[in-house]
């Protein structure tokens, strides 16, 4: 039996992480590692934030149609639900980049995304439900919009259920990504195509067939605003939450 | 057949810890690769890494057919493999498993050709499903899975486990006679009963830090 | 099917796949039993508690169609899933995974689950029909609406079946993972079923149905080796 020169495997650790799957062990980047304009950014966002609730309540007059104050909803339900779909999207996005590169920080991004999109998906159906039983005398109604949301947060508990029931890091990286696409694709049937077949209690949204912007100059700028302001907070909070995903390592 | 070579440069698997292997390296061309060492140590992972069934932490496989080199998803399923995870269709007879996984792999099966495959690894008698198989008849026809599209390369985890003495000096025969042909590793806890190697890798546990 | 120096093309191998899904599954009776008789059961409760002895039919108008739907979609949950989880429980999934690639496996065991499920579907909808009572006003409508409702929840079975397969607590991460993609499915499908026991054919429902029948098959093939391979 002759010993090969090239044939010993020793077990040293690895003098370096290349080729596939390659995993980021860099410690959390600190607060004091951040540009300065991100930061400014930040801190920016409490007042501003704080600006908008005041002008939902102070600036803006109640829009006609609906009862007693309750328009006043449309600055946070519906940012809410747009940012509930936006973590969808970047979900979907960061899923994809997973399956091409196969980078874990991707993937936790990925997650943190869907968590946050669970977050913002109860709280549209939180506020959308008291505007309900104002306007209609009941929380819920089973309408096609409201039901669609509610489906969005099965969808969001099955992806992290799904998770938590495998093992494997690896394997639950891809298989959530997987979900995640898969949903991605038939979403719209889900969030689109649903409501519009069927007639809706819902009033009618931004978006509407006749693709004019039907508010006044207050409301359009608050809301507008509103949306910015919610989108930045989710980023951050998107930020924030696989900052900390990273530092525990690839455990759940 | 023409020629084949599998090459190895620096692997290392690690399952969220620290790592099983690191730093594994051959070259082989024709001949006998021997990876030996106690059990647990992951010979059976480093042989289905080898055969594209599982992803390495570092490192790269490259297998060459006639000067050219195979992608992954034909060293997957270009690649001879077996071992203790293989199983087959309890409800399905050894040539309706044969038969199926030649088609699924895209090739005609032709009842001659399985039979004699079947005969070529002494279980040309066995009828029955193989569900009712001993250790031994399923360990033979994981020999014939291995062979079922004459691949270039075979990878062999434990060959001889569960086989009886005559099993054992047949599956050794072989062997020795595809070692001619082209390169082909074997994982074993014990190498006495094979022909002697051409090379050996040896994975060592790691005592207390130390190799 | 092509046959070119004996290699065998994408539908040959996808062929082999169900036929030897079949073997397994009529060879072993077992699982395909279950699923039948969870039907069975099914219906037999529905006709008892809301059946023309329970409700009258007025009181029942678009409930039919809605009771036929659930049941379709959980027997078939009890049965479509065993697509890939039968793989991991017999430990073969590994030498399928190395010689066939994920499209071919998905699509080969997504034929088999459809042919599954209108099986289920051409025994339940006449004992569904003859227990209460159930008018069906147009049959080609309602064989429109049963085979594309069921490809499409074939498909989407088939590929969360392959995400399934090796994690744990299979039965019910199954339901909760398929439920909300398998909604925008079921509700065009019992609203087409509702106009079919009228005796009229709905379009916009299976219009949706078609649209979601391709969505579904298209991303489940692009995913299909994300979700098979390692």
């Amino acid at each position: 039996m002759r010993v090969a020169g090239t044939g010993s495997a020793s077990l040293h650790p690895p003098q370096s992480i290349a080729g596939t799957g390659s995993t980021n062990l860099h410690p959390p980047q600190s607060r004091d590692d951040e540009r300065g304009p991100m930061k400014i950014l930040k801190l920016l966002l409490l007042p501003y934030m704080a600006a908008i609730i005041a002008g939902a309540y102070l600036w803006v007059e109640p829009a006609k149609g609906f009862i007693g104050e309750s328009s006043r909803i449309v600055f946070f339900h519906v940012p809410c639900a747009w940012t509930a779909a936006l973590a969808f999207l970047v979900a979907a996005a960061y899923s994809l980049a997973y399956l091409v590169r196969r980078n874990p920080r991707h993937d936790q991004v990925a997650e943190a995304s869907v968590r946050l999109g669970l977050l913002f998906a109860i709280l549209t159906l939180i506020t959308g439900s008291l505007f309900a039983k104002i306007m209609w005398g009941s929380y819920w109604n089973w309408d096609p919009r409201e039901s669609s949301y509610l489906l969005l947060v099965f969808l969001y508990g099955a992806y992290l259920f799904l998770r938590a029931a495998i093992d494997d890091p690896e394997r639950r990286a891809r298989i959530g990504a997987a979900y995640a696409l898969f949903a991605a694709v038939l979403m719209p049937f889900l969030v689109f195509v649903a409501p519009r077949i069927t007639e809706s209690l819902h009033p009618q949204t931004v978006i509407n067939p006749q693709g004019k912007i039907l508010m006044d100059t207050p409301t359009r700028v608050t809301f507008f605003a509103g949306l910015v302001g919610f989108t930045g907070l989710f980023l951050w909070l998107l930020q924030i939450e696989s900052r900390v995903r990273t530092g525990r390592g690839l455990k759940r | 057949m023409g020629s084949a070579r599998i090459e190895a440069v620096g692997l290392s698997k690690s399952f969220s810890g620290p790592p099983l292997f690191a730093d594994v390296s051959f070259v082989l061309e024709r001949g006998v690769l021997a990876v030996t060492g106690p059990n647990g140590t992951g010979k059976t992972t480093l042989l289905k890494i080898l055969a594209a069934l599982s992803r390495p932490t570092s490192g790269t496989v490259r297998v060459e057919v006639d000067g050219r080199e195979l992608s992954i998803d034909e060293r997957r399923s270009g690649v001879g493999w077996s071992g203790p995870d293989l199983f087959f269709y309890p409800e399905l007879t050894a040539l309706e498993n044969l038969a199926f996984f030649r088609r699924a792999a895209g090739f005609t099966p032709e009842s001659a050709d399985l039979e004699a495959r079947l005969e070529a690894v002494g279980l040309s008698g066995a009828r029955g499903v193989v569900e009712h198989f001993s250790t031994g008849m399923k360990q033979r026809l994981r020999i014939a899975f291995a062979l079922l599209l004459d691949p270039p390369v075979v990878l062999l985890d434990e060959p001889l486990s569960g086989l009886d003495a005559q099993g054992r000096g047949a599956v050794a025969r072989f062997v020795a006679d595809a070692g001619q042909r082209g390169p082909v590793v074997l994982a074993a806890t014990d190498l006495t009963e094979l022909p002697p190697p051409d090379q050996v890798l040896e994975i060592r546990r790691r005592v207390n830090g130390e190799p | 099917m092509s046959v070119r120096d004996g290699r065998l093309g994408f539908v040959a191998r996808a062929l082999a796949v169900c036929g030897k899904d079949a073997a397994q599954e009529l060879r072993r009776r077992v699982a395909i039993a279950s699923v039948f008789f969870f039907a069975a059961t099914a219906i037999a409760l529905v006709s008892y508690a809301v059946g023309p002895f329970g409700l009258p039919q007025e009181a029942r108008a678009g409930l039919d169609a809605a009771l036929l739907w659930i049941l379709l979609f959980f027997s078939a949950a009890t049965g479509l899933p065993r697509a890939f989880v039968r793989e991991e429980e017999t430990g073969t999934g590994l030498a399928l995974r190395k010689l066939a690639p994920g499209v071919v496996v998905l699509a080969g065991k997504s034929l088999f689950n459809f042919v599954l499920f209108l099986a289920i579907a051409t025994l339940s909808v006449p004992a569904f029909a003859v227990l209460l009572e159930w008018h069906i006003g147009s049959l080609p409508a309602l064989a429109a609406v049963i085979f594309l409702g069921g490809w499409g929840l074939s498909i989407v079975s088939t590929f969360l079946s392959a995400l399934v397969a090796r994690a744990g607590q299979r039965n019910v991460l199954f339901v909760v993972v398929s439920f909300p993609l398998l909604v925008p499915l079921l509700l065009p499908a019992i609203a087409a079923t509702m106009e079919a026991s009228q005796g009229t054919l709905a379009v916009t429902p299976l219009r949706v149905l078609i649209a979601y029948d391709g969505a579904a098959t298209s991303a489940a093939y692009l995913l299909a080796s994300a979700a098979w391979e390692d």
